[in-house]
């Protein structure tokens, strides 16, 4: 009996002593190198929004991220306006979430247009530390269905939504990003977007454009982040009375909050609004405040 | 299970999108309306106050949005003969108005005819 408890304890003991080296060895490797991590690349950006455009991000798993978004009148209206705050102003609210942190759905309704939207978002490919995968690639698709009335159907007896299906849009973008440092972060989002009624004969409803965005992280908790809309399609006659979008935003990140501060030629706060109908000009410097919250809830 | 719904889901979100993607133009439905623009006999109660109506009583009403208000023909006038209502329309000087759209040339062509027939109340 006193032999088998001895025999048991003796294999044990060598069993933990092998586990043991083997762990060692194993430490040792990692700390000269030899063995690389591969872990996912986190906070590429801090929200899923930079300022009006998509970034890859989704939200963290079981989590609702409950949205403000807010846009002035414009700031060259001096202080007769208080700089764009007298209004009119636009405002999205929206409900977004994420069950597994990699799908995530959202809808939200936007005062400008009277604007429901909704969009699909998935994780596709994750960025890791080792570059085994050198950027996060996300799937977005968005659909847009106003609630507006047609102003000209008043006097010219014909309404633009005679047919609901005239109200919807639609937005699908392939968003690509890379976390090149804890400082800086870049994306590029080839996008199309979909009209189903233009106005014109030669109008396209279809409309192809590249969205680029950075965000540069200078402190613990602030970044400096921008956004452009490149328009590539000819897609209206009146294309040029249009201006590409461009936004530039201070980023302030506190406890289930990201707040951030945006100066913006776009009123539109959707992308089927700002990347083909944005009016104002930065050149003219037609540019408006505003302000995003996004405020997290782990369901 | 729980993967399967999701597919599901997906798929039939897809089928929605996909199945009510249109190609409409406006000009194709309407022919009719491809008319040229006749600015040229824009009168008020035909045209000026139709587009004011339209785009510009919302926040220029009794209680004017900035101090203007355009409820009524003498105000819509006074706004008219000091060239403000034309350079808020395009742009020339001040911010843009209506501040989410342009006017086409036609509307803004009609109250510039208007104006310079001295804007008559007919």
């Amino acid at each position: 009996m006193y032999r088998k408890i001895i025999m048991f304890i003796a294999v044990m003991f060598c069993s933990c002593m092998n586990a043991i080296a083997q762990k060692d060895s194993l430490l040792d490797a990692l700390d000269n190198g030899a063995l690389p991590v591969s872990e996912y690349v986190d906070a590429t950006f801090k929200s899923s929004r930079l300022v009006n455009f998509q970034t890859v991000e989704t939200t963290g798993k079981r989590t609702l991220d409950f949205r403000i978004s807010h846009r002035f009148a414009l700031l060259n209206g001096g202080i007769n306006t208080l700089y764009g705050l007298d209004g009119p102003a636009n405002l999205r609210l929206g409900l977004e979430y994420s069950y597994d942190g990699r799908l995530q759905a959202g809808v939200g309704r936007t005062v400008y247009q009277k604007m429901y939207d909704g969009f699909l978002k998935y994780k596709l490919l994750r960025q890791t530390t080792d570059n085994g995968m050198p950027v996060t690639i996300t799937l977005l698709t968005s659909m847009f269905v106003t609630a507006d009335k047609d102003p000209t159907a008043s006097f010219t007896g014909y309404d633009h939504y005679q047919y609901f299906t005239s109200r919807m849009s639609y937005n699908y973008q392939i968003l690509i990003a890379r976390k090149f440092s804890d400082h800086l972060s870049l994306q590029i989002s080839p996008t199309m977007l979909h009209y189903n009624l233009v106005e014109n004969i030669t109008d396209q409803n279809d409309m192809y454009s590249v969205v680029g965005m950075a965000r540069y992280k200078f402190s613990k908790r602030m970044a400096l982040t921008g956004e452009y809309a490149y328009r590539i399609s000819k897609y209206s006659q009146t294309m040029s009375q249009y201006h590409n979008s461009a936004a530039l935003a201070l980023e302030i990140e506190t406890g289930g909050h990201v707040f951030q501060v945006v100066l913006t030629n776009s009123y539109g706060i959707l992308e089927n609004q700002t990347i083909a109908y944005t009016q104002n000009d930065w050149m003219k410097g037609q540019v408006m405040l505003g302000f995003n919250i996004g405020r997290f809830f782990t369901l | 299970m729980k993967k399967l719904s999701i597919i599901t889901a997906i798929g039939v979100g897809l089928t929605f999108l996909l199945n009510s993607c249109y190609y409409d133009k406006f000009q194709e439905l309407h022919p009719e309306l491809n008319t040229a623009c006749d600015s040229a006999t824009a009168t008020w109660s035909g045209d000026v106050n139709k587009i004011v109506n339209a785009y510009c009583i919302g926040c220029h009403g009794a209680a004017g949005s900035g101090g203007v208000s355009l409820n009524r023909y003498d105000n819509v006038k006074a706004a008219a003969a000091g060239d403000k209502l034309i350079n808020a329309l395009t742009g020339n000087g001040v911010p843009s108005m209506p501040p989410n759209t342009h006017l086409d040339d036609c509307k803004i062509g009609s109250i510039k005819h208007w104006i310079k027939n001295g804007m008559p109340n007919n």
